[in-house]
């Protein structure tokens, strides 16, 4: 059964375009949407709370219409991008007043809010603190506590790793899989592909308010691998390094752009970058810069949709 | 850390009720705007000028229990219950909209459940400076009233007019309020088109009403119209020229108003955030 049916999904806010023709369905267990920033991923995760409706298409949740809809809205479990927690209240005052909106008695939502919070990693003294004090990671640990605090059947989650360190995100990463292993969905929405390979195989790749690809992780990792990558070297030495680099095997060609900055392209980027380094340090260039600006999604993008 | 999922178990009693829900909002709310310093400054002002000195002056002078006395109060209190309204009511909505918060609600409340809380938020903090004193000031004159039992029980429908006329203040300024929280995320912006509503339509009535010598246009006024539909509740001379349902009439065209824009704003539209 699909939890999330979208067809022919359209959104636009003037002459803006958030959404066009968003089509997908979305099966059970956790799904990453990714996208670059601007792609439509918190456009369409808004429709689906019910916080925006569609100008055009059609979209069911849980088998229901999201737009003005209070019983789905207590099924799911959201966790906007923005920051909205009240600066001037504990979590733990926080988490409680929202658990009493779902309709719990005083006990059982002080016993909520505890549990939620201590579920994502908040302790005991930092849930009296209030909010204001608090880093930007602990926020993001609150906004999903709140999100949780309901047992939802869906959880809806925009960015929830933006902000964190990396036990942080460790510690969300093993929340959400751990959920899923409970039987609740989850729809994580990322502009990292990298992390949502980490939490699932099943993702939607959202682009230009469309969907570009759906489907297991790997298989789209395999076709964004086939793409030429692109690296850019700053060194002390650009000819010599690039000659060096010829000789590889996993490299198709190198530009060198001036005496400091040469441009390789590689079939092959993780075999490319274990002999990078090799090089430099066998022949002891000086290096002090090494980017790829296939690295961002809008490049691995382009190259999907021209294909 | 380790994450202990064994407690994250499933709640077997019963979710309370819509109204359940509003009372806790507006319990959260109402503790929250209490907080605020200002708020209890003009309280505290609210119950000095309008309550405490005519309780000074009942001792010197024994009071006459009359109507008067009591609609002498709420209209002397105008100012107060404007700021009053303004520093509440400007942050019910617009903090939300500004702490982009309002998604919190809206994934667990239905919109009207929060659109009621938020208005009973406004209904509390108001019943303190206008209705509790109404009633505090009632029992005080008759406690300390040198007139004779019967005609102390002759006037005991003026509670029953005290608590109407409040209650008429409080569903317009609140309804008010709402309106104008609602439409901006600047709760400094809301407070002063709170304030300024019942000023400006104060002063654009008195201007007008001067100039062009017609009395029905003090009813532009909210606070006449409240003045005018009191004297009948207090049945006391209407001040002016008109008949007092016709302020009615403006009251409530004005709460319907404040209410369709509301529902504009949150069931018709979307809330962008």
């Amino acid at each position: 059964m699909n939890i999330i049916s979208a067809s022919n999904l359209s959104k636009w806010y003037g002459e803006v375009i958030g959404l066009n023709q968003f089509t997908v369905d979305i099966g059970g267990g956790i799904t990453g949407i990714v996208g670059p920033n601007g792609a439509g991923k918190t456009t369409f995760i808004r429709i689906i709370t019910g916080m925006i409706r569609q100008n055009k298409g059609t979209v069911e949740v849980l088998g229901e219409k999201p737009w003005n809809n209070p019983s789905l809205n207590a099924k799911i479990g959201y966790c906007p991008e923005h920051e909205m927690l009240y600066p001037w209240m504990s979590a733990k005052e926080f988490l409680i007043a929202m658990a009493k909106m779902h309709g719990y008695s005083h006990s059982e939502s002080e016993r909520r809010a505890y549990e939620s919070l201590e579920m994502v990693g908040l302790s005991k003294k930092d849930m009296e603190r209030k909010i204001k004090g608090y880093s930007k990671g602990m926020k993001q640990k609150v906004k999903i506590a709140q999100s949780i605090v309901h047992e939802p059947e869906l959880l809806i989650l925009d960015e929830p790793l933006a902000g964190t360190d990396p036990i942080g995100r460790k510690t969300i990463i093993e929340l959400i899989r751990e959920m899923a292993k409970n039987g609740i969905h989850s729809i994580v929405s990322s502009h990292v592909l990298y992390e949502i390979e980490k939490l699932t195989e099943q993702v939607v790749l959202i682009n230009d308010g469309q969907t570009i690809a759906a489907g297991n992780v790997h298989e789209i990792r395999k076709l964004i691998d086939k793409h030429p990558h692109t690296v850019n070297v700053t060194t002390s030495n650009a000819r010599k390094l690039g000659m060096e680099l010829m000789k590889k095997e996993s490299v198709i060609s190198v530009s060198i752009i001036d005496e400091n900055h040469l441009s390789v392209k590689t079939h092959k980027p993780e075999v490319f970058y274990k002999t990078l380094p090799e090089i430099i340090v066998r022949k002891k260039y000086e290096v002090s810069e090494i980017y790829s600006p296939d690295d961002n999604l809008q490049a691995v993008f382009k190259y999907l949709v021209k294909k | 850390m380790g994450i202990d999922f064994q407690k994250y178990g499933t709640w077997d009693g019963a979710r309370s009720s819509s109204f359940s829900r509003a009372m806790a909002l507006i319990k959260k709310e109402t503790i929250l705007a209490l907080k605020s310093k200002w708020l209890i400054a003009l309280i505290v002002l609210t119950y000095f000028f309008g309550v405490v000195t005519r309780m000074i002056s009942i001792v010197f002078t024994p009071v006459k229990f009359e109507p008067a006395f009591f609609q002498g109060f709420f209209d002397d209190s105008q100012l107060w219950f404007i700021l009053v309204s303004a520093v509440v009511g400007a942050g019910l909505i617009a903090d939300d909209l500004k702490n982009k918060s309002i998604v919190l609600y809206f994934s667990r409340l239905p919109k009207s459940t929060y659109v009621a809380g938020k208005f009973g938020v406004a209904a509390s903090v108001l019943s303190i400076v206008v209705l509790l004193p109404g009633i505090v000031l009632f029992f005080m004159a008759l406690l300390s009233s040198s007139e004779s039992l019967a005609h102390l029980l002759d006037h005991m429908w003026i509670l029953g007019a005290i608590v109407l006329v409040a209650l008429l203040i409080i569903a317009l300024m609140g309804s008010v309020s709402l309106m104008i929280s609602g439409l901006t995320s600047d709760k400094r912006y809301a407070g002063a088109g709170i304030f300024m509503i019942f000023l400006l339509s104060d002063i654009v009535a008195g201007v007008m009403k001067n100039i062009l010598k017609n009395d029905r246009l003090a009813m532009i006024s909210l606070w006449n119209d409240i003045k005018v539909v009191g004297s009948h509740l207090f049945r006391m001379q209407n001040p002016y020229n008109f008949p007092w349902y016709e302020s009615l009439l403006v009251v409530i065209a004005v709460m319907a108003f404040s209410a369709g824009i509301i529902y504009w704003k949150f069931f018709k539209k979307e809330v962008r955030v």
